[in-house]
């Protein structure tokens, strides 16, 4: 149908000019040329497969990311949302991102060994401080947790920071 | 951990972010049509200098990434296309007042082109040019690009346009210089270029606020890229502050939160067509009581193209029908990195009265969640409130207090023309982004303060300046920083991507952006 209707357009576009108009010729073969840049979607395609790879490899950390978001809740701590986030970004081996209903950020994020996750920590620490500057970490075993944007609710904040201790 | 839907949340957000530098390339269909790919839209209130006080400056960009060695037919414009800038001085979101730009493209010698006595005959020579150049009537130039320019009052197809006069020769035609091809073609280029900007006098105005006996300019050519954009990497995000595929920063690599300038931008070898006008600002706005007016650029086509299978010069193919509408840009980023991919092409199709169509794309937008999953391990988050009315009134309406015209949404660079221009060497990067303090609400909106320290209310998003680093303004706007600590709570972050502009770098007077990168030594 939509090859149709460009067909009478192209007829009527022809009669309208009063032209004898050649033959149209079969369509080129499309020759468009990518820009510098315009065709790197490996780095995104990337990204996914990544995050994939990530679920799929988690270490026996000493606090996962789902028992700290469920005792959280279990001692009123709602949470809004829960979401995979980049583990790369801390070094880690996994990462999980809850958030409550007032914002608060809590990123629970795995490593291997109590050694890479001190590692990672430092990293945080320092690559992120003036993206996230009121950032509180914490170490337990394994796991790192990142408690942000908590500082005008501390209360929520301490009660997150005690309940993963705990695990 | 609702991981697929995140997978399809980054597929939309990325997807529309390939092979983009303001708006190079960014949808599927304009990438078959180079030439009539607009890529940027600035507008402003010139700062040349007390001379030009009272004149407004619009440049819209076309072709994207050319390569300044790109010979021997180099970066002509589409004869067979209808180039436009639109004014809305109402807030209606329907042009008012259009500057249509018609190229034509002929061989030298009546059509004959350039030829040469070998063994006997003459032959047509293979090149655009015979020999060096100097000024706009060189006999060795082979291939002549001339345009026309008109006006038309109200909407662009309602009426036909009003030619403009050539001021140096009292005709209706204007030249336009050959690209950059290199020094031993055009020993100085910046000079020869300079002698294709004409002065014309607005049909149907008589300005005010401007001083006596200065005119209208009008220039089109080749000019060097002038946005500035860690292309590789800001849209790849996955590529900054820390890789997504497991690598840290490396040299190579830009720090989101690091200096401004860390030398990546990628696209500033690059060179761009541009069409540049310089008219009072009277001339543009409704009235004097109503000084805001916004701005657009569009490139229309022929409905109907027939390929002529014995082509000739001046008839490769036959084209009829109306106009139809292929490329659209206004504000910097919208159709890149908030329209999704399966309606960019619409999008450059449409007009801007009609933008509610879009409002779910501003409101909603997925590039935040994608920065939110690639940094949320440091505990950085999105924006947590939908829809987002600071970018409705970013893109859609206008910053509260400086540029809102109406309460109709679309997307168009808005420019408070009562707002002093400033001087290039005090430009803020930054621009009116810098004049805002967090509000108290989202409710509240975004709170302006002019006494705030760099402030600089003449540029981004009031109009945009050649020196305007839209992309970092962007990046903060999109991580919430119109909005409240508690709704955006990065909002305050400096987030950057690498590239640094600043209006240092551009020509000091019209039109501004830089003499193009040259094809050799």
């Amino acid at each position: 149908m939509r090859t149709t209707i460009l067909f009478v357009l192209a007829l009527a576009a022809c009669k309208r000019a009063e032209t004898q108009p050649p033959p149209p010729a079969p369509p080129p073969v499309a020759t468009t040329q990518g820009a510098p840049g315009s065709t790197n979607l490996a780095p995104l395609a990337g990204l996914a497969t990544r995050l994939h790879s990530e679920a799929a490899q988690r270490p026996a950390a000493t606090v996962t990311a789902e028992q700290l978001f469920a005792a959280l809740t279990q001692r009123g701590v709602t949470l809004a949302t829960t979401k995979q986030v980049l583990a790369a970004t801390a070094q880690a081996s996994y990462c999980a991102l809850g958030v409550t209903p007032d914002a608060i950020a809590i990123a629970v994020c795995e490593y291997t060994s109590p050694a890479e996750a001190r590692a990672g920590k430092r990293l945080l620490d320092t690559r992120y401080a003036r993206l996230v500057p009121d950032a509180v970490r914490t170490i337990n075993g394994t796991t790192v947790l990142t408690v942000a944007n908590g500082s005008k609710r501390p209360a929520v904040r301490d009660r997150v920071l005690k309940t993963f201790a705990s695990l | 951990m609702k991981l697929r839907n995140l997978i399809g949340v980054l597929a939309c957000a990325a997807l529309p972010a390939t092979g983009m530098a303001s708006s190079h390339r960014e949808a599927p269909f304009i990438t078959k049509n180079p030439k009539v790919d607009g890529t940027d839209f600035y507008m402003f209130n010139s700062y040349e200098g007390t001379s030009r006080a009272g004149y407004v400056t619009i440049l819209a960009n076309y072709q994207p990434l050319q390569d300044s060695y790109g010979g021997p037919n180099y970066f002509t414009l589409d004869p067979e296309a209808l180039y436009e800038v639109h004014i809305d001085n109402t807030g209606d979101g329907v042009e008012d007042i259009t500057f249509q730009f018609d190229f034509d493209l002929k061989l030298a010698n009546n059509g004959t082109g350039v030829e040469l006595p070998i063994g006997g005959k003459m032959i047509n020579i293979p090149l655009a040019l015979a020999g060096p150049l100097s000024s706009p009537t060189d006999a060795d130039q082979n291939v002549l690009e001339t345009y026309k320019l008109g006006i038309v009052r109200g909407p662009r197809r309602a009426t036909a346009a009003t030619a403009v006069t050539n001021l140096a020769d009292n005709s209706t035609t204007f030249r336009k210089p050959y690209d950059n091809a290199g020094t031993k073609t055009i020993a100085d280029y910046a000079a020869y270029a300079n002698q294709f900007i004409y002065e014309f006098d607005m049909p149907g105005c008589t300005p005010t606020g401007v001083l006596a006996g200065t005119h209208s300019r009008v220039f089109v050519g080749q000019r060097r890229e002038g946005f500035a954009v860690n292309l590789g990497q800001i849209f790849d995000l996955v590529n900054m502050g820390v890789s997504a595929l497991g690598a840290m920063p490396t040299g190579t690599q830009a720090d989101l939160t690091g200096a401004a300038d860390q030398g990546k931008n990628i696209v500033g070898n690059k060179n761009v067509t541009t069409l540049a006008i310089e008219v009072p600002a009277s001339c543009l706005t409704k009235d004097a009581s109503s000084p805001i007016v916004a701005g657009w650029t569009t490139a229309s086509v022929r409905q109907a193209r027939v390929i002529n299978p014995a082509a000739s010069f001046s008839s490769p193919s036959r084209e009829g029908g109306p106009w139809v509408q292929v490329s659209r840009l206004g504000m910097v980023l919208v159709n890149e990195i908030v329209i999704g991919i399966k309606d960019k092409d619409k999008f450059n199709g449409s007009e801007p009265k009609n933008d509610a169509q879009f409002a779910d794309y501003v409101t909603n937008p997925s590039l935040p969640i994608l920065v939110e999953v690639v940094f949320g391990a440091s505990g950085a988050l999105a924006p947590t409130t939908y829809p987002r009315a600071d970018l409705v009134a970013a893109f859609l309406n206008g910053v509260p207090n400086v540029n809102v015209m109406s309460s109709t949404l679309f997307e168009a660079v808005r420019l408070n023309t009562a707002v002093p221009a400033t001087a290039r060497d005090t430009q803020n990067p930054l621009g009116a982004a810098t004049c805002f303090d967090a509000p108290a609400s989202n409710a509240a909106g975004p709170m302006l303060n002019l006494a705030r320290t760099g402030c600089d209310p003449a540029g981004f998003p009031n109009g945009r300046r050649p020196g305007d680093d839209t992309v970092d303004i962007a990046l903060r706007v999109a991580m919430g920083f119109l909005l409240d600590q508690n709704h955006a709570p990065i909002r305050a972050a400096p987030l950057v991507d690498g590239a640094y502009v600043d209006a240092r770098a551009f020509l000091p007077a019209f039109p501004y952006l830089d003499t193009p990168a040259s094809g050799a030594p």
